[in-house]
This record gives structure tokens, C-alpha cells and sequence, in this order.
């Protein structure tokens, strides 16, 4: 194979490799385009950075369901039996409640931030542009205000997602607890402490949580009368 | 050139550390590999080219492209090698992690090698002769290699694991990179050469003329010998 061959075949694959970053570039326009002329050229280096933009995970699209499925068959595996102060109906519902609000108020903060105008990189170099054109200290604060904005916002993203993430796993725990306590006929060691972890969780839910007017799907219940576990 | 660039190149230079974890990072990948491509154009072109002065004409112009060039082709082989090696010994780590990972290196480098161009310019200007020109280029490879090693170290971990994994890398690029420079020389060039080639003839490997070099060093010579005496950097 001469050098003429290796090149033709470089190029081929590499035209290829420019139709590919191409396509699956998450933004078109210039942006898309100058991905795709470097891919051409350098398609052994730049083609897997390109790809890994495209696959950048995308928010967890966690509505809460599953949860909410979880808690109310926790509730019903332990209803009519002694185990049943340990997660009442009351207690139930209000975590249901909590739980609903905060997984819809998680999907507006990820819708919001998936807008160009809430984007943070954008709010960076906006900033940054500001300041290397020597714009007064007056000039840069409302561009640093946004700045924080969009900071904070993300930051209560990410708490909703991680606090929504562990209401999740301890819901699995705490249904399979009770029913293994229900059909075992013993006590349940642990699932007192599994419930203690959920209400503490739904308390950071609720710190941030300003429900709207008249939307108290469920009764609303203050944590110590709503958990008899303690 | 904007700033968030000149940022990143500021970012190569004084922490490796924070290069390494910006790879491992999809949203910073992208302008973090743009950078570092801009650095190493930047950076080996313009040694090459100063490493050409001595020849001068159009041997300037072929060697700024043709160093950085040799540094590219020698990553685009390497690479997927390095992905392979770091994960085969139990270190996790992305293809494109890999790729930002090496180009950040080199680019760092290049960039080491561009503040040694002012002194070699120097040096070749006060009429340093052929050989010590090779002597001088190769001893700035030599710091600039040290400097990239730096950013790799901080990716690949400074463990007993991670070194593992570097001697591993280092034993695939060395004779990858040396082989992907042999291909490509001339880069300083006689100055006496009437006619300056792109390319010249491919007539030998880079280990051939490493083992007649070290033959010709004791005395042994043959005719093949000659022919590879002759070759150049």
C-alpha cells in the first residue's frame, strides 16, 4: 500500500467521520459545521470528543413515580396490621404529596435550565466578555447577578435530583421491608430508621419547596403528628 | 483569540491537575481539545520553523508544518492504544478522556517548546552548526517531553497503578513518535543541500538507523551503513 492509498483511505474515513459529527452534533449552524471540517482532518482525535457531546447525559428524568408507587405499596403491605403506625395513611399521603411537588418543580428548574437564556456557560462568557471589554464595576454587576442567578438555580437543580434520587432508594428499601415484615411475621429492625431517613428527606424537599395556593393535592400534615415512628 | 482560550492555555501551563479533571468533564472537553490543537499548532510550528532558519528558504515553511504534524500523526496512532492500556490495567477512562488527555499534553509540550524558540533562534543565528543544532532540538524534546509527562501523570493517576500505565503509554509512543518524525525529516536541513525535499525517500526505520548509528559509533561500517549515515534529522 503506497502513501497514496493510506490518504485516499484517510480522507474517505474521515469524510465519513465529518457526516457523522455532523449529524449527531447537538447544535447546528457554524458551530456543527467547524466540528465537522475539523472531523475531516482529524478524525482519529476529534471524532470521539465530538461524539462524547452527543452523549452527555442527560438530566435524570425523574418524576417521582416510581417513589410514589413504592411509599403507597410500603403503606398498603403494613395496613390493618400492627405494623401500621409505623407508615399511617396520613403520613403516607403527605409524603406522596411532597414528593409529587418536588418532581414536577425539578422538571421546570431542567426545562429552565435547558434554555439559552438560563445557560450557564453562556452567563460565563458573557461575563467575561463584559470585563475584557473594561466595562465599569456598575457595567458588570447585572451580568454578575444573572451569573449568580443561574448558579443558584442549577444548585437547587442538583439538590432536588440527588434528594429525589435517595427518596428513591430508600422508598424501594422501605417497601421491601414491610413486605418482608408483613409476610415474615416478625418485627421490622430496620424500618424505623428507613423511615426516619425518608422524613428527613422530604424535609429538604420541603425547605425549598413554596407550594402554590390551592394546589395541596393531599392533606398536609406537620411531620412529628404525621410520623408516629418518631 | 478569545479569552476563554488564552484562559485554557494559561490553565496547560500552571495546573496539570485541573486539566486532568477538566477532561473527565464533556462539557469542557470540547474548547479544552480546540485549545490544545491551537497550542500545539502554534507552539511546534513555530520551533520547527525556527529550527529551519539554518537552512533557510522553503525548509522553514515544511518544517512548521511537518513537526506539528509529526506530533499529531503519532497521537492519532497512540491514542486508542493508551484508552486500551489504562483500561486493561484497570484505570477507567473515556476514549475522548484519553484524547483530551494527550492533546493537553502535548499541547503543554508545544508550548514549552515555544518559549525555547526565541534561545534556539538565538543559538542557530550565532552560527550553531548542524550537529549541535540536533543536539539542541533534541535536548528541548527532551524538557518538553518531561513537561507533558506532568499532565498525563495527573490523569493516569501517580499511584503505583498509574505509573504502570504511563511506562506502558511511554513504550508505545516512543518508537510510534520516533518513527512518525523519521518518516517526515528533514527538519533542520544542510545547510549545503542544493534542493530541500518535503520528504525524503523512505530508505530506512528509525531502529535501523539506530542500530547502524551504534554499529558506525565503534567503528563497524558497511554499505548499507553509508546510506543511513547519510540520513538526516
Amino acid at each position: 500500500m503506497t502513501l497514496g492509498d493510506l490518504l485516499i483511505l484517510y480522507g474517505a474515513a474521515g469524510l465519513a467521520s465529518a457526516s457523522v459529527a455532523y449529524r449527531t452534533s447537538p447544535e447546528r449552524g457554524r458551530s456543527a459545521i467547524s466540528s465537522a471540517a475539523l472531523d475531516a482532518l482529524l478524525w482519529p482525535l476529534w471524532l470521539p470528543v465530538a461524539l462524547s457531546a452527543r452523549r452527555r447525559p442527560a438530566p435524570r428524568a425523574n418524576t417521582g413515580d416510581a417513589t410514589r408507587a413504592a411509599i403507597w405499596e410500603a403503606h398498603e403491605a403494613v395496613l390493618g396490621s400492627p405494623l401500621e403506625p409505623l407508615l399511617p395513611r396520613e403520613a403516607a399521603l403527605r409524603i406522596l404529596g411532597d414528593v409529587e411537588r418536588a418532581a414536577v418543580r425539578y422538571q421546570e428548574l431542567v426545562g429552565l435550565l435547558a434554555q439559552p437564556h438560563f445557560s450557564l456557560a453562556a452567563a460565563e462568557a458573557r461575563l467575561e466578555q463584559l470585563s475584557r471589554e473594561g466595562a465599569s464595576a456598575r457595567g458588570l454587576a447585572p451580568a454578575r447577578l444573572h451569573l449568580e442567578n443561574v448558579r443558584q438555580l442549577e444548585e437547587l437543580r442538583r439538590r432536588d435530583e440527588q434528594t429525589l434520587l435517595e427518596l428513591s432508594e430508600l422508598s424501594t428499601a422501605l417497601r421491601t421491608q414491610l413486605v418482608l415484615a408483613r409476610y415474615s411475621g416478625g418485627a421490622p429492625t430496620d424500618a424505623g430508621d428507613i423511615v426516619s431517613e425518608v422524613w428527613a428527606r422530604v424535609e429538604v424537599l420541603g425547605s425549598t419547596l413554596q407550594p402554590p395556593l390551592g394546589s395541596a393535592q393531599y392533606p398536609a400534615h406537620a411531620p412529628d403528628q404525621a410520623h408516629p415512628a418518631g | 483569540m478569545n479569552a476563554r482560550v488564552l484562559g485554557l492555555l494559561d490553565e496547560l501551563l500552571r495546573s496539570p491537575r485541573s486539566v486532568a479533571e477538566r477532561v473527565q468533564r464533556p462539557d469542557d472537553l470540547r474548547p479544552l481539545v480546540a485549545s490544545s490543537l491551537l497550542a500545539l499548532l502554534a507552539g511546534a510550528g513555530t520551533f520547527g520553523a525556527v529550527l529551519a532558519t539554518a537552512r533557510g528558504g522553503v525548509q522553514i515553511g515544511y518544517s512548521a508544518l511537518k513537526l506539528p504534524l509529526a506530533i499529531v500523526a503519532t497521537l492519532c496512532l497512540c491514542v486508542p492504544a493508551f484508552t486500551a492500556i489504562a483500561r486493561a490495567l484497570g484505570r477507567r477512562l473515556e476514549l475522548s478522556a484519553m484524547v483530551g488527555l494527550s492533546l493537553s499534553a502535548a499541547a503543554r509540550a508545544s508550548l514549552v517548546l515555544l518559549a525555547f524558540a526565541p534561545a534556539v533562534w538565538f543559538a542557530l543565528d550565532r552560527g550553531l552548526g548542524y550537529h549541535g543544532s540536533v543536539v539542541l532540538s533534541t535536548l528541548c524534546y527532551g524538557v518538553s517531553g518531561l513537561s507533558a509527562l506532568r499532565v498525563m501523570a495527573s490523569g493516569l493517576g501517580r499511584d503505583a497503578r498509574g505509573v504502570a500505565i504511563l511506562a506502558c503509554c511511554a513504550a508505545v509512543m516512543l518508537p510510534t513518535g520516533a518513527q512518525s518524525a523519521w518518516m517526515l525529516r528533514p527538519f533542520i536541513g544542510r545547510p549545503a543541500q542544493a534542493e530541500v525535499p518535503f520528504l525524503r525517500h523512505k530508505e530506512s526505520s528509525f531502529a535501523d538507523a539506530v542500530y547502524t548509528s551504534s554499529r558506525s559509533s565503534v567503528g563497524l561500517y558497511s554499505r548499507r551503513t553509508r546510506s543511513y549515515a547519510e540520513s538526516e534529522p
